[in-house]
């Protein structure tokens, strides 16, 4: 593997790991919503939104020069790390559905890579 | 002036909501590949040499507001569904980029993207029928 491959795989693996966070973070601010619209700035909302804008920067510069058909599936390392921490922070439970159904998207999306590349 | 200090509201988990979420992340997916290909089409008359030129680059300015608006969407459905069921369902976002790619940048048609979107599709139906119980 080149070192800009590596280089690359960092990046995006960063922007998987932040934006998973993100997605966190919304999740726990979307419980504080109301019916006030000030309500969309609790701190939980812009923090997520924060890590989302962070992550596609990752991920911009990741896929500038590297492969996409190695890079696209490691970007669903994201939904991953979600499910983990859903697990984790909001007693989500591992279904037979979400596990399966995660799986023939990451299969797919690695697929799409492969075409893109 | 209402106040923000909000207690957190408890998951809903209702059937309707569940289905009203489904649809608020389909929808996302839908603008989320429509702000993809506007920015791809703005990044291209952009340079580094003229940044402001952003101000005045529509696609560019109508993707980023799109992105805006998918978040907006993906909140209001994370008030009602789990996170874990919601979140895969994003790369349904592949299916539609692929596809408006090959429909408006006629791009040629390939075999591994053409696996790829239909693997995609099963998967999220199964997360979406998961989703329904």
């Amino acid at each position: 593997m080149s070192p800009v491959l590596i280089h690359s795989m960092l990046l995006v693996m960063a922007a998987s790991v932040v934006g998973s966070f993100g997605a966190v973070f919304l999740k726990m601010g979307a419980a504080r919503l109301n019916k006030s619209l000030l309500s969309f700035l609790n701190r939980q909302l812009v923090l997520g939104v924060v890590l989302f804008l962070g992550s596609s920067v990752f991920y911009g510069l990741g896929i500038k020069n590297g492969d996409l058909s190695v890079l696209y599936p490691m970007v669903s390392l994201g939904y991953v790390w979600t499910l983990i921490w859903a697990r984790i922070f909001f007693k989500e439970r591992f279904t037979r559905e979400k596990v399966v159904g995660l799986a023939l998207v990451l299969v797919g999306v690695f697929f799409v890579g492969m075409g893109s590349s | 002036m209402s106040s923000t200090a909000a207690s957190p509201v408890t998951q809903t988990t209702t059937l309707s909501g569940q289905r009203r979420a489904l649809g608020l992340v389909f929808s996302c997916t839908v603008l989320g590949a429509a702000a993809q290909l506007l920015i791809k089409v703005g990044m291209t008359r952009f340079s580094m040499d003229h940044p402001f030129g952003a101000l005045t680059n529509l696609p560019l300015i109508a993707g980023y507001f799109l992105y805006g608006i998918n978040t907006l969407l993906l909140v209001l459905a994370l008030r009602e569904a789990e996170l874990s069921m919601l979140y895969p369902i994003i790369a349904l976002t592949y299916v539609w980029v692929t596809l408006l790619s090959y429909g408006l940048l006629h791009e040629r048609p390939n075999l591994y993207k053409n696996i790829g979107i239909a693997t995609i599709v099963i998967g999220v139906a199964i997360i979406g029928r998961g989703g329904r119980k």
